[in-house]
């Protein structure tokens, strides 16, 4: 092959639910990595495909979409690419998936993509269902009535592959032009001539949708936007209705024939779709169904990958243990073993639950669960200022926040989109268990309330604390935040159908993976930053706090282990952090927080737990990873200016709603960021939720006090 | 305009033209049939049948329907 070997680009397209991501992953596999389509938070799905020795493709999963006249964010990149023939992304060929049983429908879009003038080939799902229900479709009369070459695919068995596999090597050696569908109507045909020497198209329909899109597409410069705009308002012309007009025309286009051919039930008999609806989303059942469902989810999230957790941690702290034992010691085996590690621990410590909080979700929308769920809760998320989406995004919330708002993109209304991003965090997460376990043994004497432990019930009365506090802060936002454009529901609810477990795997790869490297990334600089701001400070300093812990030591007798753990807590104490620690004292006194819970809460910032793992270094336990420990030290801690005890229960209390409240999460901040595409509204939301933290911390400790 | 749980319905034209153009994309035409099978739990959504297609809709993106 040559350097200048061109390489030919292949647009996967079609309607949401037609088989199309399904059709994605059988041609290629897992070899598939995700990108963003340039300047949208718009997952690109991208592959090489090997269709001979002489000729490799990329592939591009485009977003679902029903027409070239999007609703949401993901369907304007498909007009976006498609009506500019100099986008990065222009295919040189196009596959367009349909749904064997939505023809009519389907009929739209490709009409639409005949008129941009890209070759097509059609590929057609699940044969294996038309098949299995010996329903009658005439593929040669399809070809016939379409003018394309026409594949009849099944996902499962993967039959006619290297018919997929030709038919693309011919359009893109010998392309085939498509017939024009649309006319345009005069208005149109003006407008596009009075623009057509400023435009860039191949052909009028491209150029007719500049026009129509102009308001919101990104390579349209302003001042050609104002003049369209300007035509448009000067000569009257009806973008909307003729719109409307042009779907119209097309769905007659081909009409007539596709209703000869397309597959009718004759029976008119309920399908098994039918049944399982009726009781699935019955109006009462239907929730039921969805709590029950829920349970089960979280009882697979917390007691299932409580053992890998657990694995996880111990194998990483004796990996610390065994460097510090065996190396000499020096800034370098301290950053590996006190930074690094205990950095990487903390992301891979939470992937046995990401993993399975998505291969259950996975499950559930491969199955077509979810957008029943989305169905149900609609109108329930929309007088909160959400959407039925925002539950997949507030249910993942309950082990992460970072993967949860990252889910949030399928929802197509701005607003309630960011609204869904702004208050998914006040769901606990799966971080603040251990803060909360620690915590709750100092708030609550270990009684029982009936059969329930009274801790127990706290802990539970925690978690509905942070769900009420979501809703509550989402009703405020619905009335801050201004709408950008209608919002809308209308979603297709796919046939049920068994899953495929290609199709979960790779979902949950991308989010498993997403979730490494976003909250990876920062957790494990943030571990590093904290590990050297925790292990220097001002020099001199630090040498003599260990001077004064070896005297200490020796004068009080101590092992040589309770000497070292001394040794470590007077040097966080005198590190730069513990100076900081020190320095915003004043500001959470009013919390009942010393400087020792504020050094902590500051190295939480790398992801919550950590405050467990300072807390143990600050009284010197040594070990982190023992719990119970940790609480026998702070139950002695005493607080030097009053003579009490530094942990009573106003302070755990105090603590116990901060940490419900507060945005204690690098990641989360970060993600929030990339998904919004600014500072705002992280900084808006770590502002609020600090303020509830502070304002709810204040009040309790107060009361208490 | 108003439905009924459990009737079919033939679409005849729509009362807003920005929700007509998005019905229109999702199989919504003049002189086709629906079934209005069930509302939500909460009455806010609708759950249509067109041609053994499954589509739910909003309460107000329905009432921009016409039909007889």
């Amino acid at each position: 092959m040559s350097p200048t070997t061109k390489i030919f680009k292949v647009a996967l397209i079609g309607n949401p639910n037609s088989g199309k991501t399904s059709l994605f992953n059988s041609l290629t596999g897992l070899h598939q990595h995700v990108a963003n389509f340039p300047g949208v938070t718009v997952d690109k799905k991208i592959a090489k495909y090997q269709i001979d020795n002489n000729l490799t493709i990329e592939l591009i999963d485009f977003p679902g979409t029903y027409s070239l006249y999007p609703n949401s964010d993901d369907e304007k990149v498909v007009a976006e690419i498609l009506s500019n023939p100099v986008n990065d992304d222009y295919p040189d060929s196009i596959v367009y998936v349909m749904d064997p049983f939505a023809l009519k429908r389907e009929m739209l879009l490709l009409t639409q993509l005949k008129d941009i003038g890209i070759p097509i080939v059609v590929v057609l799902t699940m044969k294996d269902l038309v098949e299995k229900r010996k329903l009658d479709l005439n593929i040669k009369k399809l070809e016939e009535i379409i003018g394309n070459k026409v594949i009849f695919f099944s996902n499962k068995t993967k039959a006619n592959i290297d018919e997929i596999r030709l038919a693309l090597k011919q359009s893109i050696n010998n392309p085939k032009d498509n017939q024009r569908c649309y006319m345009l109507n005069s208005d149109e045909k003006s407008i596009v001539a009075t623009f057509s020497n400023r435009l860039n198209f191949n052909t009028d329909y491209q150029a007719l949708l500049q026009i129509h899109h102009s308001d919101w597409l990104k390579y349209q410069n302003k001042y050609l936007k104002k003049e369209i705009k300007e035509y448009k308002n000067n000569h009257d012309f009806k973008s909307l209705s003729f719109q409307i007009n042009e779907t119209l025309d097309r769905y007659g286009f081909f009409s007539k024939e596709i209703s000869k051919i397309a597959i009718k039930d004759k029976t008119k008999k309920e399908t098994i779709t039918d049944k399982i609806d009726n009781v699935i989303t019955h109006r009462v059942l239907g929730p039921i169904i969805f709590f029950i469902v829920m349970l089960l989810l979280f009882q697979a999230i917390f007691s299932w990958a409580e053992l890998p957790m657990n694995l996880l941690e111990s194998g990483f702290s004796s990996l610390s243990t065994f460097i510090k034992s065996n190396f000499a010691e020096s800034w370098f085996t301290g950053l590996l073993a006190d930074g690094i590690i205990p950095g990487l621990a903390g992301v891979l410590v939470f992937i046995p639950q990401i993993f399975l909080l998505f291969l259950i979700i996975g499950l559930l929308e491969e199955i077509g669960y979810m957008s029943r769920v989305v169905y149900m809760f609609d109108d329930l998320m929309k007088k909160f200022g959400m959407n039925g989406r925002s539950i997949i995004a507030l249910i993942s919330g309950g082990a992460c926040a970072v993967p949860a708002i990252m889910s949030t993109r399928t929802i197509n209304n701005w607003k309630e989109r960011l609204i869904t991003i702004m208050v998914t965090p006040l769901i606990s997460c799966s971080a603040r268990i251990p803060v909360y376990t620690l915590l709750v043994v100092f708030a609550v004497p270990d009684t029982h309330i009936g059969v329930f432990n009274a801790r127990g019930l706290v802990l539970m009365g925690l978690y509905l604390l942070g769900l009420a506090m979501t809703l509550v802060s989402s009703m405020v936002m619905k009335y801050i935040i201004k709408s950008k454009g209608r919002s809308y529901l209308m979603i297709t609810l796919p046939e049920y159908k068994r899953p495929l477990i290609k199709n979960i795997a790779i979902f949950v790869k991308e989010k498993v993976g997403a979730f490494v490297f976003v909250a990876g990334k920062i957790i494990l600089i943030v571990s590093i930053i904290l590990w050297f701001a925790a292990s220097y400070g001002p020099s001199g300093a630090m040498d003599t706090a260990e001077k004064d812990a070896i005297e200490i030591s020796t004068g009080k007798n101590l092992s040589k282990e309770e000497m070292s753990n001394l040794k470590a807590s007077e040097r966080l104490e005198h590190s730069y952090i513990g100076i900081l620690g020190k320095a915003i004292e004043p500001a959470i006194k009013p919390l009942g927080f010393d400087w020792k819970i504020g050094i902590a809460l500051i190295t939480s910032f790398a992801a919550r737990e950590v405050f467990v793992g300072t807390l143990a270094t600050i009284y010197s336990v040594g070990s982190t990873d023992d719990g119970m420990k940790v609480s026998e030290q702070m139950a002695k801690d005493i607080n030097i200016r009053t003579g009490e005890k530094t942990y009573n229960q106003a302070v755990a209390w105090s603590l116990l709603l901060f940490y419900v409240f507060a945005l204690q999460c690098m990641s989360t901040i970060a993600v929030v960021r990339k998904e919004t595409n600014s500072w705002k509204w992280p900084i808006i939301q770590f502002l609020y939720m600090g303020f509830l933290a502070y304002f709810f911390s204040f009040l309790v400790y107060n009361f208490l006090n | 305009m108003k439905f009924e749980v459990g009737k079919s319905y033939k679409i005849k034209s729509f009362n807003d033209d920005e929700i007509a153009g998005k019905l229109l994309t999702l199989g919504f035409l003049p002189e086709t049939t629906i079934f209005f099978t069930r509302k939500s739990p909460f009455g806010g959504a609708y759950y249509f049948d067109i041609n053994g297609i499954k589509i739910a809709l909003r309460k107000e993106e329905a009432e921009a329907i016409i039909a007889v």
